[in-house]
């Protein structure tokens, strides 16, 4: 081989030999004039000499048999007639089976020396950067990927969705209730849906020919809301909506014009206070803020200001208004003063001011109609709902409809609101015990605690705030990341090395992949180098050195 | 021949001995089978029931075996029978059997005739037999049997099994003390007429208001009590029995607790399900909901009613109201009136009746009589009672068709028109009678006038059903102005006569237009815009007229009968035949004078005395007094359950694997426990087995292969208990990092 010795010279290569050749040279020409005994002896001597001195500045370093280092790793479901080839091609490689193996763990020790990966594949932390080959197993039978929203919130439908691998089947969702949804899967995606009625850490299950599955689910219960509605004189529409946020444990205040400077206040879950001018401060203690048959002309400033940092503002028009909208809002004529709403499986048709808005995002939308859309302001959102009479559904009990409808709408306008910390976890479910979770941290100065240990964390080289840590939880069941500094909590769930068998080949089969760079080459195989101690030349320097003052003493 | 003659003896021996013996088998079972069904009419255990009868059998078969002498049979009894039954073979049959060789000559010449003759007879012996009467004994003695056992009562679920395995069950942790018999008795209220009993179960479902007592006897004195819903314990008597008298008026739950060797035994939880008495069934079976009468004497009506209750009425009674006047000055006067027959109204299932004197009531044509029948039961302390729907009984005006204006009501719903289909059939009627002094063309003037008229009335009675709108209604006045003067008969008759029935007959005005009567040049925009019906742009559109309210359903009902009456009215006035509109006049103005009575219903419903104004007030624009006001208002307080939710949060970490309770998670669960009781106190039958099950985890008492099912029983109480709640809104949260934020604000700047 060309490159069996090389020289890690901290000089270069050229000035050294130089240097040794002249050095020769002179010497030589010395020994020459000593006129002693032994020339030729000498001449050797002085050459050795000179040689180990070179390489004592050259550092050469030979190439070890490095092929001898190699590891193949036999992971589950691997193909043994490739695994039986390769040990044939490379027979000094060494053989390991995660199956055999206490923990995977073990293997980071050798992770550069991994050449073949062979079946499932490996978790990303055990793998080396690059420079070996995966041989993916046929994925197992069942869910191959799952996705299920990243949040869940109480009494609210919500649909999960998967990828089944596997013989057609049924599959189903059971909660903590017994079963609520069911489908029939070929292979492909499924998609459950259910509407999960407490908040909490809920394990769900899915079940397919008679296999379970644990699915943790963590609902979470709706936060409150302040709403300030302002409005002119009193309407059944505004009645209704109040009633309804308020029921629903939001904090409302509601204005009500009784004469030019005389208001009719009404609080709802919270304690009065004086309102009487709407400021850019008190608007920033609401979350929306909700113009009935009221265009707050006077306010106007104030309220695009607060808009600008984030407030939410609903309008709901009164018929005079339409003509000249507030906050920058265009419509257009059209015929219909009613309009379809589709829910479920339901069609409703419900009366509504007949203008549209195509320009806008729109929140309840029939084909082109824009039922309520908004526009973005800054931070803020600015909307409007045009569907005038939605009151009477709920004395029809299509209560749901109306809470639907009105739920979307609230929401998608009202403030987000700030959160100082947000914890995220990068891995992709699911993690078994003992394997390191990636943490992300967005926050000023975070402290965060998993179960009750602190983490250590480091900040991102480039961007502030963004921190990271890794995590190794030991247990099975759930767990929960909390940021001392103000309480955010986030939890996950830890299943057993059992479970999720093929939607965990998946992803492992994904990220080997994703290392492996995919192709097979075979001449990829490293050569490591060992550099020649530096002893030996000393040695045979001294001894050469010493013949040369011992020979004209002879 | 000869070797033949012995073995033909001794077959009929054969058969005779096996006919009898089946005789007697058959007795036997029957006999038996009448045993059998005889001891089902008597308590005694399933062994004892089926050894006396094989017992009874046994000895009834041995017995008519003696008397048929089965036990001494000899082969003379044969000879005996032969002899006696058949004189041809002259009483010789014994030589027949006897040793040829002892006999005498005399002997062997009759016994070779007689086996001749045996020969010749053989065919014919029959062995005398009872079988007919057997079978015939037999036959009645199973009948009998069946029908024992068919009206045999239950005796034998007076046995208390479940019970004492119950019993069994409870005794089975226990070390000392032992639960030795607990008798529950349960005696319904006085008043239901029922005897007292005794449960077979713990769990019991019993008559609302029974007194339960409970009779419990240990094998030594201890302390023991009973909980009741789990809270009100009544501590009992520390003696070997126990007894406690309750009396039940609520659903709920009991357990029983007592001290063993130091420690209590909790029993499980046992459910009280009460049966409630039911409220009176009424029902008033001869007349319809609303009746008419015409006023001729004697007026008088009888209502028949059907009352039910499940334990027997206490008394029942007919309201009625008598309503009079019209408008504003309507009156009401309500009576009591008692059943003619029965007098006194008792027992479980009465036919009552009573006859309404309409006269002496004080009905005058166009009053009404409003009522409906009540009934108590004879529950106590309180009663159940309960109402028939309101009749309505009328009586028709038959004198005054006169206008009534119900000023009175708080819209004024009554058109200045309302005299005019009076009118329109008094012009009808005095133009037929003047038909043949007038010209024809006048008549027919006349008639087309009068159908003008009973249009605009109708268009006018249409704004009431809420068609405010042309074309709606049907043609449009305006537009049917216009063309008044320019149509010529033939025309009228083309569009009012031919094309009623179509649909098209509300869009008389397109149609014309359509016609080509007028000949615009109209750009094929223009064309287009009005195709689209320029008028939906400005109209304001309200719900369809099909929908509008302003009746209840029976009075939008007529009205509508009234108007499509009144299309026929006008179309056969617009037809020149008057005579033909008539009748349909005759039903319109009936219908509407019936509209007119209707809206007293109205009055009775929705009559309000608002407080008297003050005349210097109205409208001086003083606002001193108005103030600013604030109200507060909160969250509705929901049954939330706080501790079941933590609880589920419990059972979501045990589910995994983990059986380990905490102290902390035991408090949880027993505070669980309390919130799940007082919601099986509502619904014992759902929520006590949860209960129990909930008991059992909380003690740590749950078998290793029960553990997952009882903590999917938990989890799925837990689930339902809970209420669910509505789709809310919910604040979005979110970190976002300053540059961001800085970002978006500055976004639309």
């Amino acid at each position: 081989m060309i490159s069996a010795i090389q020289f890690n010279a901290h000089v270069s290569a050229g000035v050294v030999i130089t240097v040794a050749v002249l050095l020769f040279a002179i010497f030589s020409w010395l020994e020459w004039k000593r006129q002693a005994r032994f020339f030729y002896a000498r001449l050797i001597a002085l050459l050795i000499a000179i040689l180990s001195l070179t390489a004592f500045v050259l550092r050469p370093a030979y190439s070890t048999n490095s092929d001898s280092a190699g590891v193949i790793v036999l992971t589950p479901g691997y193909n043994k007639s490739s695994a039986d080839s390769l040990k044939k091609i490379y027979q000094h490689y060494h053989v390991v089976a995660t199956e055999q193996l206490d923990n995977i763990n073990q293997l980071i020790a050798h992770k550069d020396q991994i050449r073949f990966v062979l079946g499932a594949g490996l978790p990303a932390y055990v793998l080396p950067d690059s420079g070996f080959n995966f041989l993916a197993s046929p994925l197992p039978t069942g869910i191959t990927q799952l996705q299920v929203p990243a949040k869940l919130i109480a009494n609210r439908n919500a649909s999960l969705g998967g990828v089944w691998h596997g013989k057609p089947g049924t599959i189903t969702l059971i909660g903590p209730e017994g079963k609520i949804d069911s489908t029939s899967v070929r292979a492909g995606s499924f998609q459950l849906s259910f509407t999960p009625k407490q908040p909490g850490k809920f394990l769900y299950e899915l079940e397919i020919d008679g296999k379970k599955e644990l699915l943790p689910l963590e609902i979470h219960a709706p936060r409150p809301l302040d709403v300030l509605i302002l409005q002119q004189y009193p309407s059944a529409e505004i009645r209704y909506l109040k009633n309804f946020l308020i029921d629903q444990g939001h904090r409302v205040v509601v204005r009500t014009q009784i004469s030019k400077n005389n208001f009719r206040f009404e609080f709802g879950n919270r304690a009065p206070a004086t309102l009487s001018r709407i400021t850019t401060e008190a608007l920033s203690d609401f979350d929306l803020l909700v113009l009935a048959n009221e265009s707050a002309a006077l306010d106007e400033d104030t309220i695009k200001d607060a808009l600008r940092n984030g407030l939410g503002v609903l309008w709901l028009p009164s018929e005079n208004e339409l003509a000249k909208p507030p906050l920058g809002f265009e419509f257009v004529k059209v015929n219909t003063d009613t309009a379809q709403v589709n829910f479920e499986d339901q069609t409703i048709s419900l009366s509504a001011w007949p203008v549209n808005a195509r320009k806008d995002f729109a929140i309840v939308k029939n084909k082109n109609r824009v039922l309520a859309g908004y526009k973005r302001s800054g931070a803020g959102k600015a909307g409007y709902q045009l569907l005038t009479e939605t009151y009477p559904l709920i004395a029809k009990g299509q209560a749901k409809i109306y809470n639907h409808v009105w739920t979307k709408v609230v929401e998608t306008l009202a403030r987000i609101s700030a959160q100082t910390t947000s914890i995220k976890i990068t891995n992709t479910f699911p993690v078994y015990p003992d394997e390191p979770l990636n943490i992300e941290v967005l926050a000023a100065n975070p402290e965060v605690y998993l179960d009750s240990t602190q983490l250590p964390l480091h900040e991102h080289a480039v961007i502030d705030d963004l921190w990271s840590t890794k995590a190794w939880p030991k247990e099975k069941g759930w767990h929960q990341l909390l940021s001392a500094t103000d309480s955010v909590i986030s939890n996950f769930f830890i299943p057993d090395f059992n479970s999720w068998t093929a939607l965990r080949t998946a992803n492992l089969q994904k990220a080997t992949k994703e290392k492996a760079g995919g192709s097979l080459i075979f001449e990829a195989d490293k050569l490591s180098y060992k550099t020649v101690s530096p002893l030996l030349f000393f040695v045979v320097f001294v001894l050469a050195i010493g013949f040369l003052w011992l020979a004209p003493k002879l | 021949m000869k070797q033949q003659l012995p073995y033909r003896l001794k077959q009929l021996q054969t058969s005779y001995i096996l006919i009898k013996l089946i005789e007697v088998a058959t007795l036997c079972l029957a006999i038996g089978l009448l045993t059998w069904a005889l001891l089902g009419w008597i308590n005694i255990s399933d062994a004892t029931r089926w050894i006396t009868t094989i017992l009874v059998a046994t000895v009834s078969g041995i017995t008519m075996a003696y008397f048929q002498r089965l036990f001494a049979l000899d082969s003379n009894l044969l000879i005996r029978i032969l002899n006696n039954n058949y004189p041809e073979l002259e009483e010789s049959v014994d030589l027949l059997v006897s040793d040829e060789a002892e006999l005498n000559l005399v002997q062997r010449i009759q016994r070779s005739r007689i086996e001749k003759k045996f020969e010749q007879v053989y065919p014919q012996i029959k062995v005398p037999n009872n079988v007919k009467a057997t079978s015939k004994a037999a036959a009645a003695l199973v009948f009998a049997s069946l029908m024992l056992m068919a009206f045999a009562p239950d005796v034998n679920q007076v046995e208390p099994g479940p019970l004492k395995k119950e019993l069994e069950k409870l005794n089975a942790k226990v070390e000392e003390t032992k639960l030795e018999s607990i008798l529950v008795t349960i005696a319904p209220p006085a008043y239901m007429a029922q005897p007292a009993y005794t449960a077979n179960d713990l769990h019991m479902v019993v008559p609302e208001g029974s007194t339960v007592s409970w009779k419990i006897s240990f094998n030594k004195p201890a302390s023991a009590a009973l909980i009741f819903s789990g809270r009100d314990s009544v501590a009992l008597a520390s003696d070997e029995v126990k007894t406690h008298t309750r009396k039940i008026t609520d659903a709920g739950f009991y357990q029983l607790v007592w001290k063993d060797k130091g420690t209590w035994i909790l029993s499980d939880y046992y459910k009280i399900e009460i049966v409630k008495d039911q409220p009176p069934k009424l029902d008033i079976t001869n007349l319809e909901q609303f009746t008419k009468f015409e006023f001729v004497q004697p007026l008088k009506v009888e209502v028949k009613a059907s009352l039910q209750d499940d334990f027997g009425l206490a008394d029942a009674s007919v309201i009625a109201t008598v309503s009079k006047g019209s408008g504003e000055s309507v009156k009401f006067r309500e009576e009591r009136l008692k059943f003619d027959s029965p007098s006194r109204i008792s027992g479980k299932q009465v036919q009552a009746a009573v006859t309404l004197d309409l006269i002496k009531l004080g009905l005058e044509p166009g009053d009404e009589l409003y009522f409906y029948v009540e009934a108590n039961d004879i529950k106590v302390p309180i009663s159940n009672y309960s109402r028939t729907e309101t009749f309505f009984i009328a009586i028709q005006d038959t004198t005054q068709y006169s206008a009534v204006e119900d000023e009175g009501l708080g819209v004024d719903l009554m058109p200045e028109y309302f005299r005019s289909q009076r009118q329109i059939i008094i012009d009808t009627e005095k133009l037929l009678k003047e038909k043949k002094k007038i010209t024809t063309q006048q008549f027919k003037f006349t008639s087309n006038e009068l159908g003008y008229d009973q249009k605009v009335l109708r268009l006018r009675y249409g704004q009431f059903m809420g068609e405010e709108f042309e074309d709606q209604i049907g043609g449009g006045a305006i537009a049917l102005e216009d063309e008044h003067d320019h149509e010529t008969a033939d025309e009228t008759v083309k569009r009012f006569g031919h094309q009623h029935d179509t649909e098209n007959e509300h869009n008389l005005v397109e149609q014309k237009k359509g016609g080509g009567n007028h000949n615009h040049n109209h750009s094929p925009k223009q064309e287009e815009d009005e195709d689209e019906d320029p008028l939906a742009a400005f109209a304001h559109q309200h719900d369809d007229g099909e929908q509008a309210t302003f009746f209840v359903e029976s009075v939008r009902a007529k009205l509508k009968a009234a108007l499509t009456v009144m299309w026929d009215a006008e179309l056969y006035l617009r037809l020149y035949e008057p005579e033909k509109s008539l009748p349909y006049q005759y039903t319109a103005l009936k219908l509407l004078k019936e509209i007119s009575n209707d809206s007293r219903i109205y009055v009775h419903r929705t009559g309000f005395d608002p407080p008297p104004l003050k005349e210097e007030k109205r409208l001086s624009g003083d606002l001193t007094e108005v103030r600013s006001y604030t109200g507060i208002s909160k969250k509705p307080d929901q049954q939330d359950y706080p501790a079941i939710r933590q609880a589920q949060q419990v059972l979501e970490k045990l589910i995994v694997g983990n059986k380990n309770l905490t102290d902390k998670d035991k408090v949880v669960l027993t505070q669980a426990g309390n919130e799940l009781a007082a919601a099986a106190l509502e619904q014992p039958g759902k929520y006590l087995d949860g209960l129990s099950v909930l008991k059992k985890v909380v003690e740590g008492n749950v078998p290793e292969t029960e553990w997952q099912s009882s903590i999917a029983i938990l989890r799925k109480i837990f689930m339902q208990v809970a209420p669910r709640a509505q789709e809310s809104p919910s604040e979005k949260t979110q970190a976002v990092h300053v540059l961001d934020q800085q970002f978006l604000k500055n976004l639309n700047d």
